[in-house]
Parts: structure tokens; sequence; C-alpha cells
């Protein structure tokens, strides 16, 4: 967690940027961090309709 | 020929299984760093060029070598040499003889110059992982090592359909094939069931965690790499390998997240990995074909060392699920220790192989102006380091104490480890032991203050959404359903259903089984079957049916459509 003022104190030094927007300050900071938000967000609501227990395979056994 | 013969890796190395299965268990070590010694040797030394011979009318090239071939068959002896050390105390004679079958079919379909040759060894690559799962020795591995073959068989029939339809348009050499006719087509789809891609994903994370700890790592280094070989070098630049691709990589991310088996989170990310090297197929341009052989080679590495920490911790304590596990680095430093390395490497975090190898797609996306792909891509690096990164140290070394103390594992663990690190980090550190032996000229650099800078923002803002979402990822005791419901559930009641007609209005049918003989068979494969689909519940037996008349109709209709 200390990491994260590294961080930000490296954002301010370096600009950098292959297309438009990707250049701005905390791209990659913001990018990262909201596209984990939603992965885990999409994986917890596949999990309600996909998530079995454990033997469901073999559940007449 | 007998020069041929001699400089051929893949048969060194099936000596090796053969001298590991006749020699005393004690002396297996000899052969297992002897011959894959040799095998690297013919690699990059044999004097030989290629070897072309005329079989049937057909040229045929067994043994047919360039530098994308080469760097696979090299990271395949070094997982092979690596894991069969690591396996020296717990494997069984038939897992180690097995592996080192597997590991030489792999590279005889590396060196595959014709499709003849291809095939052959395609299907020796199935045959020998199944009996790796099998030797698991568990109804569960003797069930799920039965769906993997079935699986893997029918991809097979599927492939040779493919082949049979090209021979009888032209020759048999390996060369990128444009999708234009349906042989092409057939080929593409057997080559992708053995990469993992949709919807035949769910068979990697199905069948590799049900093998011993020694045989998931041998499993995780062969069949999906030799198919993006077979995919580089038959399919380069097939703009849907793209999507695939995508499909692949996220599937990966999600499914790993809701996973609590450690091995399964680590099989799922083998597939989100071979999807980055998909895409990178799919975008086709020289930086990004040399990303899909660079991250190829340093993937086999880092999850080779990712499997043996996991399996060095099931060896040590007899469990593999993170509900069960935590708080083990205290007492497994040095395993604790290689497995963040290996995190840290499929990461992409910098000073690893990760960074110097998966940056080279990203950069070819860019280059290529596909900005959505690339924004997929960057979204799925932090995704990497979100479920393979940090969950995977995070839930077993980390997060709770449960109280287990187990040591750190045997010194030939130990060791095959370190060398893995080593390399891990030695690629990562200096880039240009890799480099120079991609198959294109590579001017990229890897080590930029902004590429630092950025991918560090990355990861270590994806690391921050992971620990304040712990509370959505609190570890379930489930499974996740996927494709394989569909024939482990529905096509198992159809194949009850048949049956139970069968047994209702089929006096034809019994007397068809009527001798002694034939009885005896149908109680064989009943046993077999009824383990297959189900693991366990019995009169499975007419799925086998099912299976073969899909496999007959597709057989079928290829000699229909090449007639």
């Amino acid at each position: 967690m200390l990491l994260l003022l590294t961080l930000v104190s490296n954002l301010i030094v370096h600009i950098h940027g292959y297309f438009d927007f990707d250049g701005l300050i905390g791209f990659y900071a913001a990018f990262g961090f909201v596209s984990c938000l939603a992965m885990v967000v999409v994986a917890k609501i596949l999990g309600l309709l996909l998530k079995k227990p454990e033997n469901y395979y073999n559940a007449d056994e | 020929m007998q020069d041929h013969i001699s400089s051929m890796p893949a048969l060194w190395m099936l000596l090796g299984a053969a001298l590991i299965a006749v020699l005393p268990n004690r002396w297996r070590i000899i052969p297992a760093i002897v011959l894959p010694s040799i095998t690297l040797w013919c690699i990059w030394f044999s004097t030989g060029d290629s070897w072309q011979t005329t079989v049937m009318g057909y040229s045929l090239a067994p043994f047919q070598s360039d530098s994308v071939r080469q760097i696979f068959g090299t990271a395949f002896v070094i997982a092979a040499m690596l894991s069969l050390v690591f396996g020296v105390t717990i494997a069984s004679k038939t897992e180690s003889s097995a592996s080192m079958g597997y590991a030489g079919s792999a590279i005889g379909v590396a060196f595959a110059g014709d499709f003849l040759t291809f095939f052959v060894f395609w299907e020796m690559l199935a045959v020998f992982s199944t009996i790796i799962i099998w030797d698991g020795r568990t109804q569960a591995a003797r069930a799920a090592g039965f769906r993997y073959a079935l699986l893997h068989f029918m991809g097979g029939v599927v492939l040779l359909a493919g082949i049979a339809g090209l021979a009888t348009q032209g020759d048999l050499i390996i060369r990128p094939l444009p999708l234009e006719s349906l042989s092409a087509w057939l080929i593409f789809i057997g080559v992708l069931i053995n990469a993992g891609a949709p919807p035949f994903s769910a068979w990697v994370a199905d069948a590799y965690p049900e093998a011993t700890p020694s045989g998931s790592v041998v499993l995780s280094a062969f069949t999906t790499k030799s198919a993006v070989l077979a995919l580089i070098l038959l399919f380069p630049g097939e703009s849907v390998l793209i999507s695939i691709g995508l499909v692949m990589i996220f599937y990966g991310i999600i499914y790993a997240l809701l996973e609590n088996d450690v091995r399964r989170i680590l099989c799922y990310s083998i597939v989100n990995q071979v999807g980055f090297m998909v895409c990178a197929v799919g975008i086709g341009t020289d930086l990004a074909l040399n990303g899909a052989v660079a991250h190829a080679f340093t993937h086999i590495i880092y999850k080779a060392l990712l499997l043996m920490s996991a399996g060095a911790v099931i060896a040590q304590t007899g469990l593999r699920k993170c509900t069960d596990l935590g708080g083990l680095a205290r007492s497994m430093p040095l395993t604790a220790t290689f497995g963040i390395i290996g995190a840290l490497a499929i990461s992409a975090f910098p000073f690893t192989s990760g960074f110097v190898s998966k940056s080279l797609t990203s950069q070819a996306a860019i280059d290529a102006q596909l900005l959505a792909v690339w924004l997929a891509l960057t979204a799925a690096s932090a995704g990497v380091f979100l479920h393979a990164g940090i969950k995977f140290p995070w839930f077993v070394f980390f997060q709770k104490d449960s109280g287990l103390r187990p040591s750190d594992p045997h010194l030939s663990m130990k060791l095959a480890m370190g060398v893995l690190a080593t390399l891990c980090i030695g690629i990562g550190c200096a880039p240009q032991l890799l480099y120079p032996y991609l198959p294109y000229t590579v001017t990229y650099v890897p080590y930029t203050t902004e590429h630092l800078v950025s991918q560090l923002q990355l990861l270590l803002f994806s690391g921050l959404a992971f620990f304040l979402t712990l509370p959505l990822m609190r570890r379930t005791l489930t499974l996740t359903l996927d494709f394989d419901w569909f024939y482990r559930v529905p096509l198992f009641r159809l194949s009850q259903l048949i049956r139970e007609s069968v047994a209702q209005h089929g006096s034809t049918f019994r007397l068809a089984s009527h001798t002694v003989i034939q009885s005896k068979v149908r109680v064989y494969v009943d046993k077999i079957f009824a383990s297959v689909m189900l693991g366990g519940r019995s009169h499975a037996g007419s799925t086998v049916a099912i299976v073969t008349s899909a496999l007959l109709i597709i057989v079928i209709i290829s000699f229909v459509a090449f007639r």
C-alpha cells in the first residue's frame, strides 16, 4: 500500500502516450483499478449463476 | 537415414521415456537429465538440415527446423527436464516415463514439417497426457482423464478429417493455410481444441489439477503451447484469432477469480495466458509473432514454476483448496518466494520475464492501431495480476493462519524451482538473452521509464482493487459450471435414455450382443464409461455410443465433402 505513494509521485514526473488519452496523468492507474473492479463484479454476478456445490456432478452417488 | 534419425530431437526424448520405463527407479534421474540435454543439442546444432522423404506419393519432412520451432523446442526441453527433477521423489515410474514421452511428442509436433508426422505426434500428446492424468490414481482423476481423452481424440478426428481433405487437394507440407476451405477450418478447429479455445476451454481446469502435484507441472507445458506453435505456423495473422484470444483471456480471469482449488486457479490462468498468445498470432505482424513466441517461452517457465510451488504445497500438506490453506509463508519460505517470483513474472512485473515478453504483444497492438484490442489487453494484464499475481500467493501463503506448519519440500523440488525462478528473473533483467533468438529482428526496447511507470501504476492499482474487493471474493466450497456441463449432464441423460429404450425394445440388439465375449466387453465398457461422464454413476455405457457415432458422423461428412 505504501507503494501507492511512490507511484503518485511518479505520476507527476512522466507524461507519455501512444493514443490520445493514455498520456493523461494516472491513466494506467485508473484504468487498471477500474477494469479490475469491473472484472471482480462480473465474476461475482456470474458466480451467482454458475457456482454450484462441489459435489454437483456426483450428487446421485 | 541413420543420420536423420539420430538428429531428430523427439526420438531422443522417446528413447528417454523407454529408458525410464525399464531402468530401476533410482536411476531414472540419469536419462531424465542426459536425454533432454542431447535433445537440446540436436535442436540447436543438428547438422542434418531437414529430413525429406516420400511416402505414398506425399513428400514428408519429419524434422524441419527454424527459429520459432527451436524456441518452442528449447522451452519444452527445459520444462521436461526440470519437471522430472521436481517429481523425482514423488512421481511414479509410469508418470516419469509418460512425462518424457509427452515432452517428446510435443517436440515431435514442434519439428514436424508435414501433417502426417504432425498428426502422429499430436495424437501421442493426447495418449501420454491421459496416462499422466490417470496416474493421479483417484476416482476423480480417472473420470477427468476419460473426459480429457474423449475430447482430445474428438479434436484429433476433426484434425485428421482436415488433413485428409488437404491431402486430396495437394501436398501435406506445413505452411500457412488460408481459412478458405473446409479442410483448413477443420484443422483450425482441431488445433484450437488443444489450445483450450472456447467453447472447449473447460478441459484444462477439469483434467490437469487431477494429476499428481508433479504431473500437473508436466501437463501445464506441452499441449496448449504446441497448439500455439501450430497456430503460428499455420494461421498467422488470421484476424478471427484476435477475438478468440480475447475471449480466452477474460474467460481465464473470470473463472480463476471464482475458483477455490489452487491448481485450478493456475489452470484457468493457462487459458488466459494462451489467450494472449492466440491474440498475438491473430494480430500477425512481425512484432506480434515475436510476442507470441517470446510469451510462450517465458510462460512455459513461469507457469511450471507456479505449479511447482502449488505442487510443493500440495505434496507437503495434502490440501489443495484456498479455504484450507493460508499463512504458509512462515514455514515454507523458499516455496513462497519461488511462488511469488512466478506470480510476479506472470503479471509482467518489471525485471521478470513476463515484462519483456508480454509487452511485445501490447506494443504490436499499438503499432497495428488496434485501440480496442490494446485496451482489452491492458485491462487483461491488470486482471492477470488480480487472479494469478496476487490471488494465488495471497490465499496460499498469507491470508489467514491455517495452523499448518509444513516445511519446505525435498531438495530436488527446491532445485527445480530455483532454476526456473532464476530464469524468470534472468530473462527479465537481460532480455538480450531471449530477443536475438526470436523469429524476427527485435527493435523494441522494454525498459523505458514510461513503460516502467505505466506498468507499475497498472499493477499496483490492480493490487489496490484486489484488497478493496476482498470481501467480494470470499472463497466458497463451490465449483463453477462450464461448457463441460453439456457433456456431463444432458449428454449423459441422453445416453441413459437411449440405453433404457434399447433395454426395453431392443431384442434385436440383444441378439447381437449374445455371445459371452461380447457381454464381457459390454461389462468392461460399462465400467469404464460409468466413470466418464459423471465420475461414478453407473450404467453410462451408451455414452460411448453417442460419442462414437458423433465421431463417425464427422468422418463420414469429411469423406463426403472431399470425395
